[in-house]
Order: structure tokens, then sequence, then C-alpha cells
């Protein structure tokens, strides 16, 4: 029997895809049998994850992208389009969380957040439906978060409302581009052990455990594992979903 | 952690080792949960009073492996007693339980003056009762594991008014997702998930298909692997994080 979740012959790119969820995700993709492109702004870690996979036989390449700037975006997905015939996948997983109240959030520290989390998704899917639409298939996930639907104090309202402004986005373009054959869905972590939520410290960490359902953490493999569900044909009948995938801290 | 391991797995019989008990085998998604489980190597108790082309299909299938991980529980589950042996035969079959899926579909289509409560009743007490008294039973057995995976059916119906359908019907659909919420929040710290999956319309119900076609994006319905699958996957080690959570499986239909 062929695997439930294979991605064999098909190119995804994952944006913020050297670190964290996005590396996890770069991993679920190769195994799965895909050509995985790795886009970050941080070159130097996406080239290191480029050699780690390489060396064990995977195909990954790392590419320079701002996602926050709509030319650069469309200029990674016009050189995947290019080089390899086609985009298949495109995960929006780039994303940064500061954790400021709203008298402490700047100017720009709004544009920047709004920047990366908000219009990254909306340049990414663009430039991406432009070219799934002429394919008739494709698939995007966004990597949301439990912020854009829980209200939780710790995070400021600039990374809340981009994630919930994403489930919304997911929903509306999985109405209107499903009919041209695209899927769309997004998964919503809790808190997850990565270097995004080290900052808080091991005793806010721990707190935050003590609250979820399964005592807990979510860990990158496990987010990882639901994009892929998604990516892959196991997920064919569904559409403008988000999973939530938060130990039970958040029942929608 | 070793990604490449815990990735690897994904693509081998990953259920292997595990129990599980499907309901509902009389129809095309219990057919369809219990086929995908056998294939990724679980036992499988289903539950299903009649004789059908899919379960003649799953037992040939298993014969021609020459192994005896299917078996069929024939008892109408109308009681606390049946629901009890049906998880007692998955415990003395295989030795324990790992996987729960909850699968009834008892419909009800009439309009709320013509209803009665009888209808009510029999509606809610073979799925809604039914879910609860094997839960608990199976409960016993995951919190003595520490490890367990309930998995609720439930449809679309139970969220949306859309289209027509009864009111014991949708209520009982409904019922099942503030039941998977706390059994999920109660079972939690013994590392046991509960979810649920909100089903849209199937293609097999071809004239709601046909009817509908402006609300369904792909305009089409459910093939039942597109329903078993998404439940395997809430069933396995990859969905340890999942719980409390509903996921909708309608193509579209219905965005909340």
């Amino acid at each position: 029997m062929e695997s439930i979740f294979t991605l064999e012959g098909q190119v995804a790119l994952v944006t913020g895809g050297a670190r964290g969820i996005g590396e996890a995700v770069v991993y679920a993709f190769s195994v799965a049998g895909a050509r995985v492109i790795i886009s970050d702004i941080d070159m130097e870690k996406a080239g290191e994850l480029e050699r780690e996979m390489t060396e064990q036989g995977y195909l990954c390449e790392a590419i320079y992208t701002d996602v926050s700037d709509s030319e650069s975006f469309d200029k990674a997905i016009e050189y995947v389009i290019e080089k390899f015939g086609k985009l298949d996948i495109l995960v929006n997983n780039t994303g940064v969380l500061i954790d400021h109240f709203i008298t402490d959030i700047s100017d720009e520290e709004w544009e920047r957040v709004t920047g990366i989390n908000y219009n990254g998704i909306f340049y990414g899917c663009r430039a991406a439906i432009r070219h799934m639409r002429e394919r008739r298939k494709g698939c995007i996930i966004n990597m949301a978060s439990m912020g854009g639907k829980m209200a939780f104090a710790l995070p400021g309202v600039h990374y809340c409302s981009t994630k919930a402004a994403m489930i919304s986005m997911t929903r509306h373009l999985t109405v209107q581009e499903s009919s041209n054959g695209i899927k769309i869905n997004a998964v919503a972590p809790g808190t997850t052990l990565t270097d995004m939520v080290a900052g808080r410290g091991p005793e806010k960490l721990k707190s935050i455990a003590e609250r979820v359902p399964l005592k807990r953490l979510g860990k990158p493999e496990e987010i990882a594992a639901a994009v892929l569900f998604l990516a892959s044909s196991a997920s064919s009948y569904i559409a403008g979903e988000t999973i939530d995938l938060n130990g039970g801290l958040y029942m929608n | 952690m070793d990604y490449r391991t815990y990735f690897q797995e994904m693509h081998t019989p990953f259920l292997k080792g595990k129990a599980a008990i499907v309901t509902g085998g009389d129809g095309e998604i219990g057919i369809a949960t219990a086929k995908a489980m056998l294939e990724l190597g679980a036992d499988v108790v289903l539950s299903a009073e009649q004789e059908s082309a899919g379960i003649a299909f799953l037992q040939e299938r298993l014969n021609d492996h020459g192994s005896s991980r299917l078996v069929l529980y024939r008892e109408t589950l109308s009681s606390e007693e049946t629901a009890k042996r049906l998880i007692m035969t998955a415990v003395e079959q295989f030795g324990h339980l790992s996987i729960l899926v909850n699968n009834f579909d008892c419909c009800d289509e009439s309009f709320i003056t013509e209803s009665d409560s009888v209808q009510w009743d029999t509606v809610f007490d073979s799925s809604v009762k039914i879910a609860y008294y094997l839960s608990k039973f199976a409960a016993d057995e995951f919190i003595k594991n520490r490890y367990g995976k309930i998995v609720s059916v439930t449809s679309f119906f139970g969220k949306s008014g859309q289209i027509a359908t009864g009111v014991s019907y949708a209520a009982s659909k409904s019922a099942m997702f503030g039941f998977s919420k706390m059994l999920a929040k109660q079972l939690g710290e013994y590392g046991v998930t509960v979810n649920s999956v909100a089903v849209g319309l199937m293609d097999s119900q071809k004239k709601l298909v046909e009817d509908n076609l402006h609300l369904l994006p792909q305009k089409r319905g459910a093939r039942p692997e597109e329903i078993a699958i998404p439940i395997v996957y809430l069933s396995s080690k990859f969905s340890d994080y999942i719980t409390g959570y509903c996921m909708d499986v309608n193509g579209g239909l219905y965005l909340d």
C-alpha cells in the first residue's frame, strides 16, 4: 500500500523553513518524497539546513525570501516554477511573535509584524494562486496560531490579530479557489517548543504547560505532521479548515 | 528530536500493535475506517449487525493474510451491557484497547410538528448514549494504559442549519461536540486524546449532493476513504497534541 502521506514527485516551498516549525516541515516533506525549497531571510541557517538535507540524500534548496516584500516573494515563486516547472505546495510558515502590550508597540513594530505575518501571507497566496489556477492544482497551508482564536494576554495584539486574519483569509480563499482545484487550509499551534518562545523563560513556559489539558507544550514535529497531513491527499476533502494543535488549551 | 525517524514512521504501518474498536460497521464510513486501520496494521473489532459486501471484502482480504486481526461484533448496541461487551471483546481478543471510533448514523429527517418523542429517544439512545457508554468503559482501559484515542464521527448538520434535516438528528450531532470537548478536558492528563470529525455530505447521498451543489466548492460529496483517513490520522500518534478538536471534513461546505 502506498503511504497515505506521500508527496512523491511534488515541489514545495516552505517559508521560514530554516528553523523551528519550518525546519520540521522541511523534514516532513522531504521524507515524504517532495523536493523542498527552504525559503528564509536568514540564508546562513537556510544554507546549513540545505547542506544537512542534501547530505542525507534529500532534494532541498535554500532560497532567499523576504516575505514582507511582494517583489521578493514573487521572485522566489517565479524561480521555483522556472527551475522545477511547477509549485505544488506552499507553506506560509514565516511568522514573528512579540510579547508586547499595546502601549509598547511602536508604529515600526506594528508595521514589521503585520508586514511579515499578514502581508506576507497575502503575497504568498497571491503569487502561488496565480500559478496554481493555471494548473488547476495546488495546495496552500498557512501557519496560524491559537493566538488567532483564543484571547491570551501574553502575546501582542499585532501577533494575535494577524493570525486571526490569516484564518479568515484561509476560509475566504477556499470559497474562491476550491473550484480551481486549489486546497487551502491552516494549522493553529498552541505554544510550541521552538526558539520563538524560548525568550519567555522556563518558568513562564512551565506555567503555560500546566494550563494545557495534556500537561505539556507542543513539539515542532507534531505541528509538521499536521502540515504534512494537510499537504497530502489524506486531506483531499478538507478545505478552509484550521487544525487546532494546542493540547486542548483552546477548544473551539 | 530525530525528525527523520519520526517522519519515516508516518510512511509505515504505524497502527501496528494498536487495537481499535470501530462502530457503525453497517455503513460506508465504518467499513472504510476499519479497512484503513487494518491496512495500517491495527487489530480491529468492527461493530456491524449485517452481512455486507464491504465486510466480506475485509474478511477475504484478511484471509489472504492468514491472520485474525478483524473481529466482528454482531450484537445491536442498545444498552450499557452491550457497549461493555464490545469493549471487553477487544480487550479479550487483543489484550488491550488503544482506539475507539464512535461512529453512528441514525437519521431523522422529520419536520418538528411531525416528529415524536419516540423518534427523538431512538436517535439519542442509539448514538449519543452509546458513545457515552463506550467512551466510559474505554476510558477505564485508556487511563490504565495512560494512552488512548477517541474519535467521534459527527456531522456538519450539528453545526449548520444550511440544509434541512430533523431536529433530533442535528441535536444529537451537536451533542457530540460538547461531549468530546469535556471528555478531552477530563482525560487529557492521562495522555488520552478525544476529538471529533464533522462530516459534510457523502457522495453516496446523491440527491442531497445534487440539490446542494451550489454549496459545495468541489461540486461533489466525500468518498468514504476521505473521512476514514482523517479518522486514522486522529487515531495515530502523529496527532498526539490534538485534543478537544473537531475536524471539519466537508469540502468547504461549511467553514466556521
